[in-house]
């Protein structure tokens, strides 16, 4: 018989933000041992992240804070590891465009092997065997600027798995993937996992249940427990939003072209919208969803196609004019925050905070909150311009079952107010359960969507 | 993977002092020219120079050039009886302040074109790379100059998205120093960030490289013959005197 061996040993662990009366404690004694597949659960807000960086021993040396208990990795005080040691551990941050520091891709990816301290060739030959294995050939010389959401996600995760890491800690993988990549990171999951620990930090957790063999909780007091897996609610389950009939057109799009440089990206697309109807979009990364939307939106030009936005050629709108019809949600969430504060944010709108956090949450920068409560501030500050038309990115992007329930509803409730949405994500149990009618862009065409 | 191919980016940002230091020294305009056209023509023999750019770069350069020799003529030695109003009215000017107008201007532009051209004949991240490979510069300095240059590129991009936020929400009157808020938020994430991703991957001073820059052969030998060239050309010049420099 063999006996597994302790990854990390922890016991009466507590953290605390400098100016925050939130605090994480962890107050029974744990091992994690190797081979673990553990699930990371909890609303929102509670403190997920923040544990994944303890664990990777960012904190307190780089992130500050109070921390206290004992936390030995491999049987070694994880404070007292060396910048090798500490490599050892892989931490795939939760937004990845975070993750990037360098200018192009191969750069990227690089960037761990330089510093394990390999050859050239070695380099080489490790980048061109993982881009065969996950199809990222033709992203090596690319800029990663110029990278959509999730190419930036396979990057990152592609990079920390070059490392060759003993732990591996996942916050979110495959929240910005599309379903072919998300497959691919799923059907490799296995082979990743072997002779690793892993904890991950996933709200599409279907595909988690055959793996996972240990689940933590943090509840809303920021206490961590250990829970049993069929404790799990594994399948979410969400509220179809009820099919209305559409109103008269707010939204015409016909033979639109979009080229990036030479490259085509959207090609003779055509569109219509009416009030109150929510379309769904989803495609492959880099495929030109979010183009799309930033087109309507009027952030750039097609090169060829015309838009009619209610009854009025897209043209004839001034800026203020067609902002005052059209919002936009951005993907990365902190594009929209310009203010102090959360309540800063919303204004006068102040029956939106809710939706953030809690009501403390008032006082807090923006920049300061989790990713979901970001992404919901950032919902919050759309939904409180009141506009005919709204475009949304990823929406449900860090949110788990219940915020996107309440998504869910507020799209409901909007729509009954004739306010339409065109909705993009990869989040296909989202997107179905929100949109009338799905669409996909394939091959730089819109077409309807089949399973 | 080593880069044997072209010159090292080191070399030409050594060869930019090079041209720049004489200029500095003269006291001639066509003296400072000269240099110029030698500088430019040795660069373009090594890099390939995105002279779209450069026109603007010298439409541009026009207005300080200018601004440069009206107010040489005006408050510079030689100058004293001699306002530019003389010069409108049909007065004669002093021979002394017309020379020392044409000679800071003449200095502008050269120290200010051979600056720029050499910029833009440089890769910033080879550079950094060379830099850190050939003279031992700290990987800590040298990741956090490259983090910056990129920064910046991330930066107008920012920039672009916090004005169309600010329009979106009908905003977009409010005063500049607004935006700069949200630019400073962003930058100081984008620092944050990279940090905390240099340290997860683990950097440290033992790294090694995937590219290398080597300082080859025909960098030193191309650096000495400019050096050569360069001391000839001067002590030619001086001898037969044509240009005089500052300390004659």
């Amino acid at each position: 018989m063999t006996t597994a061996i302790d990854t990390y040993n922890i016991d009466n662990l507590s953290f605390q933000y400098p100016f925050s009366d939130r605090k994480l404690t962890w107050p029974n004694a744990i091992d994690i041992r190797k081979g673990d597949i553990i699930l990371l659960t909890g609303t929102s807000g509670t403190g997920k992240s923040t544990l994944l960086y303890i664990l990777k021993g960012l904190i307190p040396e780089i992130i500050h804070g109070r921390l206290q208990g004992k936390i030995n990795y491999c049987g070694k005080p994880l404070g007292q590891l060396g910048a090798l040691e500490k490599a050892r551990i892989g931490l795939l941050f939760q937004n990845p465009a975070a993750q990037m520091i360098n200018r192009t891709v191969i750069q990227e990816l690089a960037l761990g092997l330089e510093n394990q301290g390999l050859s050239s060739s070695m380099i080489n030959e490790k980048i061109n065997a993982i881009s065969d294995e996950f199809a990222i050939g033709e992203l090596l010389q690319r800029e990663t600027r110029l990278l959509s959401g999730g190419e930036k996600q396979k990057v990152a995760l592609i990079s920390i798995l070059l490392m060759d890491p003993d732990v591996l800690l996942f916050d979110e993988p495959t929240s910005f993937l599309d379903p072919e990549a998300a497959g691919q990171f799923i059907t490799n999951f296995r082979k990743i996992a072997t002779d690793r620990t892993l904890l991950i930090i996933e709200h599409n957790l279907k595909f988690l249940k055959n793996y996972v063999n240990r689940v933590l909780q943090i509840d809303a007091s920021g206490r961590i427990i250990e829970i049993a897996p069929e404790a799990v609610t594994w399948q979410p389950d969400y509220y179809p939003i009820p099919e209305i009939t559409p109103g008269s057109e707010i939204l015409r799009i016909e033979n639109l072209d979009f080229n990036y440089g030479k490259n085509p990206l959207l090609v003779n697309l055509d569109l219509t919208l009416g009030k109150g109807e929510v379309v769904g979009i989803t495609g492959n990364n880099g495929s030109g969803k979010t183009t799309l939307l930033k087109i309507i939106a009027g952030l750039i030009r097609p090169q060829r196609g015309k838009i009619i936005l209610d009854r009025k050629k897209f043209a004839d709108y001034t800026v203020k004019q067609r902002f005052r019809k059209i919002a936009m949600l951005y993907q990365n969430p902190e594009n929209h925050f310009l203010f102090s504060t959360v309540e800063k944010e919303l204004g006068e709108n102040n029956e939106y905070l809710s939706m953030v956090a809690d009501t403390n949450s008032r006082g807090r920068n923006p920049f300061t909150l989790s990713e979901g409560e970001k992404r919901r501030l950032s919902l919050a500050i759309i939904w409180s311009l009141d506009r005919d038309l709204y475009l949304l990115d990823e929406p449900s992007f860090g949110q788990d079952e219940n915020s996107r329930n309440r998504l869910l509803q507020m799209i409901m409730q909007m729509r009954l107010q004739q306010k339409s949405f065109i909705i993009t994500s990869h989040d296909l149990p989202f997107l179905r359960a929100a949109s009338d009618r799905l669409l996909k862009i394939e091959q730089c065409h819109l077409q309807n969507y089949q399973d | 993977m080593k880069n044997r191919d072209y010159f090292n980016d080191l070399l030409i940002l050594i060869l930019a002092f090079l041209y720049l230091l004489p200029v500095l020294l003269s006291a001639n305009w066509i003296l400072n020219l000269f240099l110029l056209v030698i500088a430019l023509l040795n660069l373009i023999l090594l890099r390939h120079i995105n002279f779209r750019l450069f026109i603007y770069f010298l439409l541009l350069l026009i207005i300080p050039v200018i601004s440069v020799f009206i107010t040489a003529l005006i408050y510079s030695r030689g100058a004293e009886n001699t306002p530019i109003i003389a010069y409108f009215a049909g007065l004669p000017i002093r021979e002394l302040a017309w020379q020392n107008a044409v000679f800071l201007s003449s200095r502008t532009f050269a120290l200010t074109t051979i600056s720029f051209v050499f910029l833009l004949g440089i890769k910033y991240d080879r550079l950094v790379l060379s830099l850190m490979q050939n003279l031992k510069l700290p990987v800590s300095v040298g990741y956090a100059l490259l983090t910056t240059f990129n920064a910046f590129v991330y930066l107008s991009s920012d920039y672009g998205r916090i004005r169309e936020a600010y329009r979106m929400r009908f905003l977009h009157k409010r005063s500049f120093l607004r935006t700069l808020f949200p630019m400073l938020v962003s930058a100081g994430r984008y620092a944050y960030f990279a940090g905390l991703s240099l340290e997860c991957r683990g950097l440290n001073s033992r790294k090694t490289f995937r590219e290398s820059y080597p300082w080859q052969h025909k960098d030193t030998s191309l650096l000495l013959g400019i050096i050569a060239l360069l001391a000839i050309l001067m002590i030619i010049i001086i001898k037969k005197g044509i240009f005089i420099l500052r300390w004659q």
